[in-house]
């Protein structure tokens, strides 16, 4: 009986916690919303179930956590790369910000900035989207973090989640696993979260405004984009190099015409696996004992908080645009300055139909979708530039 | 970290937020607007570059001929979500 009683104190049910199974609840809820509810797939089912294998229990001397690196973040241990586990490698392309330029370089490979090309004003929109970050960054200062803190906080507003890892992978790594979660979670919930904002900010005069039919846009026009983009904002913001030079440099993959092998993988096989990698080891890294905290409700609260921001942010700025437009621009535009591609122009649309089943707003909207990715990119790099080493 | 800074404006101003998140979003506004203004400028400059260095007719004829796949792709999207939102 001595025997068997020890033995159960080694398995994970005699060392469940209740944060533990509330954790793995989440996780299955998160992998429901997936299937059922088709809110993110892609992202949330990797998620949950890395939320459900990060939350079973096991024996310390085990070193089986994401946080098991063998002490190399440890500078008063000492390192033993044996007692690395396979999950801490995993972790560490998001630990070290790898897999989130990887990301940007199979979205770059798969945006056409063509939209946005046919109607500059657009991008202003994008623009005007991350007043949600520097607002939360004022907010989180407000409840009592410290400036990195809030810097890795209020990127959670660009809805870019990506650039949320890389940006508290730089700033917050301790604060890494809330905010992943946060940002993919409210990026999955865009369909929820917009579009009551949206009907409060526009009347429905706004919402039936029928945008211009987009201009033919050159090849050239679309291979000189990439190039002259990346040097503008990073020249502004170098900051924003890494992330900026991965979307540019897969567009242009793209657009030049004579690499489409290299940006059909980059678009499919590459971004797919890193994809994989990065959810399944963010889900991995909420373990309650580290996840359950105030820290991270607070975190949670101020990211939807952000959301919202950013969304009246640019819906309004494109009703203050209109004050002086004689081709006016349908408001409900602005929410899609978010940089969640493609759900937000995707939310766009099915807003402006519900005004006018025959209102194609969906092309126009991917103008600020795409302006507010590179948008949440440059506030990354801005912020970094200005905290780094404070 | 949370909890041992003081809460409230206090700390805005301890580390200087107003001056951050005025910078920023000036910052992040004026590259924008820097792309916003170059993409307006791009076609008018491109239509000057064509008369001193010519597209090749065969570039040309590929570009004439094949239309931004994407943007039927997105009205397809469109139609596909009108039929969904009426069911």
């Amino acid at each position: 009986m001595d025997g068997l009683s020890k033995f159960f104190e080694t398995t994970g049910f005699g060392l469940m916690e209740p944060g533990n199974a509330v954790m793995i609840v989440i996780g299955m809820v998160f992998i429901g919303l997936a299937i059922v509810k088709d809110y993110e797939p892609l992202l949330l089912l990797p998620i949950g179930f890395g939320m459900i294998v990060g939350n079973i229990p096991f024996l310390e001397s085990m070193s089986l956590s994401v946080y098991d690196d063998g002490g190399i973040s440890d500078a008063n241990q000492p390192t033993n790369l044996m007692n690395m586990s396979v999950l801490s490698m995993l972790y560490a392309g998001v630990k070290y910000g790898l897999f989130p330029p990887l990301i940007f370089l199979g979205i770059g490979a798969m945006t056409d900035f063509s939209t946005m090309l046919s109607n500059p004003k657009l991008v202003l929109l994008g623009a005007a989207a991350q007043v949600g970050v520097f607002l939360t960054v004022l907010g989180a200062l407000f409840l009592g973090f410290d400036a990195n803190d809030a810097g890795a906080i209020g990127i959670i507003g660009g809805a870019d989640g990506p650039t949320a890892i890389f940006l508290s992978s730089r700033l917050a790594p301790d604060l890494l696993g809330p905010i992943a979660i946060a940002a993919y979670s409210y990026m999955a919930l865009v369909p929820v979260i917009q579009p009551p904002i949206m009907k409060l900010l526009t009347s429905r005069e706004e919402r039936l405004i029928r945008m211009a039919a987009p201009r033919e846009v050159s090849k050239r026009e679309r291979i000189i984009f990439p190039i002259a983009a990346f040097l503008i904002c990073t020249l502004i913001a170098p900051g924003a190099l890494v992330l900026l030079g991965m979307l540019f440099f897969g567009n242009l993959l793209k657009e030049s015409g004579v690499t489409e092998r290299l940006a059909q993988t980059a678009r499919t096989a590459m971004i797919d696996i890193v994809t994989i990698l990065l959810g399944f080891s963010v889900g991995a890294s909420t373990q309650a004992q580290e996840f359950l905290q105030e820290t991270s409700l607070l975190i949670f609260a101020l990211g939807a908080t952000s959301f919202a921001i950013a969304t009246a942010g640019g819906i309004l700025f494109a009703k203050f645009l209109n004050l002086f437009l004689k081709d006016k621009i349908n408001p409900l535009l602005g929410a899609a300055g978010v940089s969640a591609v493609p759900d937000s122009a995707r939310v766009v649309q099915m807003v402006g139909q519900q005004e006018d089943p025959q209102n194609v707003l969906l092309m126009h909207a991917m103008a600020p979708n795409v302006a507010g990715v590179i948008g949440s990119a440059v506030a990354a790099g801005v912020l970094w530039s200005i905290l780094v080493g404070s | 970290m949370i909890g041992e800074n003081p809460i409230g404006l206090e700390n805005i101003a301890a580390y200087d937020g107003w001056s951050i998140a005025i910078t920023g979003i000036s910052i992040v506004f004026s590259a924008l607007l820097l792309i916003s203004l170059f993409i307006a400028i791009l076609p008018r400059t491109l239509a000057t570059l064509e008369i001193v260095l010519p597209q090749e007719p065969q570039a040309q004829a590929q570009e004439t001929t094949s239309r931004t796949p994407d943007s039927h792709g997105l009205v397809a999207i469109a139609a596909a979500l009108r039929q969904r939102q009426k069911k």
